[in-house]
């Protein structure tokens, strides 16, 4: 039958016709932003933090009571960490990347508290915090051990003299020169100077949008509480984590170990909500194809069932076979592209909905046609069974009275 | 143009076996009109849809329009249907979606013809008919009679070599069933070889011939007196074809 007849026999019996086409749209709609969702999330989870994550162990210990040597303990721990075999470096500090916990503080390039500090994600650590968490210095030199010293609950809290910074925060502190030798003013206003550009790195809050902002002072934290960052050879961290909270354990009994962990664990539990979004929209999705499929097969069926003796009419009159399915694939396929198309108006209204009311990036048109090949391809795989009973159909029920 | 020798039909079942046609013989000319009579379950039906490439046959040769169409494949009957046979349906088969023009112009597409040649054809046949001034109604916009003669139109479109007509008039009323036997008459005359299906006694005689079916054979055979031009008769006028 010709795209003129078809489209004509369409528009009689068009209940079913629209009901399909409008289930596409909606399909279409949802599908495509969903996946621009999955596919933002997915990105995000992905995306390089610029640590060693893999072979990073996280390691929690407390000190208690009143002859508490936190510094003993603290150059004890790390000296015997560094004695396992496996590791590779290791230090304490006040906080870990990718944790979801952490301080933050705002830095500026003029000694001025009318000027909008840059916001920043700050870490105390030894020279060996780069090493321990695997990140590179892109420019510049790492801290001396010199300057690295021990910050207790009573030390003077004065601005350190050097600092590192990412390049992230460097490019948005100084957007037009060097950020190394540079000096920048803490909220206190106090001075200090840039000695060293970090290539990239994470810091503690992965839903945060300067996530790439992070400043590193000297110095190791030494309150009741430690957190220890490890980074051991690869493939080594399961075997080195056991041996840390034993050896830890064994050497003294005035502080425990409260926890060893890695920190792709740590970091996974980070990203559990975008991993849940993710894997609720997959469901989704998934749901509303096999759905839309079972629909098309549904009414696809149907056509077959009340036009039999219009189909063997065809084949009597001289259809082939593959005429009778080429009918019904068309048939579909008109249905689809008018359902996709509508589909489409509906997808850019939905996408503009969720950018206006919840901030997403913009959909990438691309998702477009990509969306609207799998309805066709999904379409036509629905109705290809029915189609292909259709053409099953006996020429000889032209001439059935009933 | 039709040829048939010892054709046997049998349908099965798990339980059962039904000889619809045993060995079934007859011929039609090129521009006869033959009728083809017989009580119900004497094979009329069964001996159309083999007659028009509908369904298959056990045993026997077919010859139509010079060609033994026993071992043709589903999409070489197809074709061969298309292009030879002419169907005139009991219930017109219309197709309710299509107007009058569409439905005339399927067959014509199955044959891939231009669409300037369909367009052609399609006038001309629903002129023939009487109908051309009506091609975009639907079919449910028609009387009865006026179906059929669409079907018909459908039927001659395809300027096929034979028509098929099965009990043409069945649904029809007799004044209504006289236009539509008018108009197969005027097809006859101007050279259309006709086969018709009809349990009507009063219909079959304005055929040439009658062949009168029973249990799946030819009963016999006779040379009606009804209509206008008849072959050279037979001294008897009837003869009894007894088959074995």
């Amino acid at each position: 039958m010709g795209f003129g007849p078809m489209m004509s026999s369409l528009m009689r019996n068009k209940t079913g016709a629209i009901l399909v086409a409008l289930q596409i749209a909606v399909t279409l709609a949802i599908v495509i932003n969903s996946l621009f969702i999955i596919m933002q999330r997915v990105e995000k989870m992905n995306r390089d933090s610029g640590i060693d994550v893999p072979n990073v162990i996280i390691t929690d210990v407390r000190g208690f009571g009143d002859d508490f040597n936190v510094v003993d303990s603290i150059s004890n721990d790390i000296e015997l960490i560094k004695s396992i075999p496996g590791v590779i470096a290791a230090t304490v500090s006040n906080h870990a990347p990718l944790t979801g916990s952490g301080s933050g503080t705002g830095l500026r390039t003029v000694a001025d508290e009318t000027v909008v500090p840059v916001g920043t994600a700050r870490y105390r650590w030894s020279e060996e915090g780069l090493d321990a968490l695997g990140v590179e210095l892109a420019r510049g030199r790492n801290f001396y051990p010199e300057e690295v010293q021990y910050i207790l609950p009573t030390s003077n809290s004065a601005a350190p003299a050097s600092i590192l910074v990412t390049q992230a925060l460097a490019d948005e502190l100084f957007p037009d020169e060097d950020a190394l030798g540079k000096t920048v003013y803490w909220g206190s206003l106090e001075p200090s100077t840039i000695v060293g550009i970090i290539d990239h790195m994470h810091g503690s809050w992965v839903n945060w949008s300067k996530l790439g902002n992070v400043v590193v002072q000297p110095g190791k934290p030494a309150y009741t509480n430690n957190r220890y960052i490890i980074r051991v050879q690869p493939g080594m961290r399961d075997e080195v984590m056991p041996l840390i909270e034993q050896r830890l354990g064994e050497s003294n009994r005035r502080r425990v170990v409260k926890d060893v962990r890695a920190l792709e664990d740590i970091a996974a539990r980070s990203y559990r909500r975008d991993r849940g979004m993710a894997i609720v929209l997959t469901v989704v999705i998934s749901f509303l194809i096999g759905l839309t499929g079972l629909v098309i097969v549904g009414l696809s069926s149907f056509h077959v069932t009340q036009r039999t003796k219009q189909i063997g009419t065809r084949r009597a009159l001289g259809a082939r076979r593959i005429d009778i399915v080429r009918q019904f694939m068309l048939e579909n396929w008109l249905i689809t592209t008018a359902g996709a198309a509508l589909g489409v108006i509906l997808t850019v209204a939905v996408a503009y909905w969720l950018e206006v009311s919840f901030e997403l990036p913009r959909l990438d048109w691309r998702y477009l046609p990509g969306g609207i090949v799998v309805l066709w391809v999904l379409s036509s795989i629905a109705v290809y069974e029915p189609a292909r009973r259709a053409a099953s159909v006996p020429p000889a029920v032209a001439t059935r009275s009933v | 143009m039709l040829e048939m020798s010892r054709i046997q039909k049998i349908y099965r079942t798990e339980l059962i076996e039904t000889h619809a046609l045993r060995d079934l013989s007859l011929s039609v000319g090129d521009g006869e009109f033959v009728a083809v009579t017989g009580p119900s379950g004497s094979g009329k039906t069964t001996f159309l849809n083999i007659a028009g490439l509908l369904e298959s046959f056990e045993n026997g040769s077919y010859v139509l329009d010079g060609r033994n169409v026993a071992g043709l494949n589903d999409d070489q009957r197809s074709e061969f249907r298309n292009r030879k046979i002419g169907f005139i349906f009991q219930s017109f088969n219309l197709i309710p979606d299509l107007n009058l023009y569409d439905n005339v112009d399927v067959p014509l597409r199955y044959r891939r013809l231009p669409a300037a040649e369909r367009r052609a054809r399609i006038r001309r046949a629903l002129e023939t008919v009487g109908l051309a001034s009506r091609m975009k109604h639907l079919p449910a916009q028609l009387s009865g009679g006026q179906q059929q003669r669409v079907a018909i139109a459908r039927a001659l479109a395809g300027e096929p070599a034979m028509l098929l007509a099965d009990e043409p008039t069945g649904n029809l009323d007799s004044a209504m069933a006289h236009q539509v036997m008018d108009l197969l008459e005027e097809i006859h005359a101007a050279g259309a070889t006709i086969v018709m299906v009809t349990h009507d006694p009063d219909l079959a005689r304005r055929a040439e011939r009658n062949i009168h079916l029973m249990d799946g054979r030819v009963a016999l055979e006779d040379y009606s007196t009804g209509a206008a031009d008849l072959p050279p008769q037979p001294a008897d006028r009837e003869r009894l074809v007894a088959r074995a």
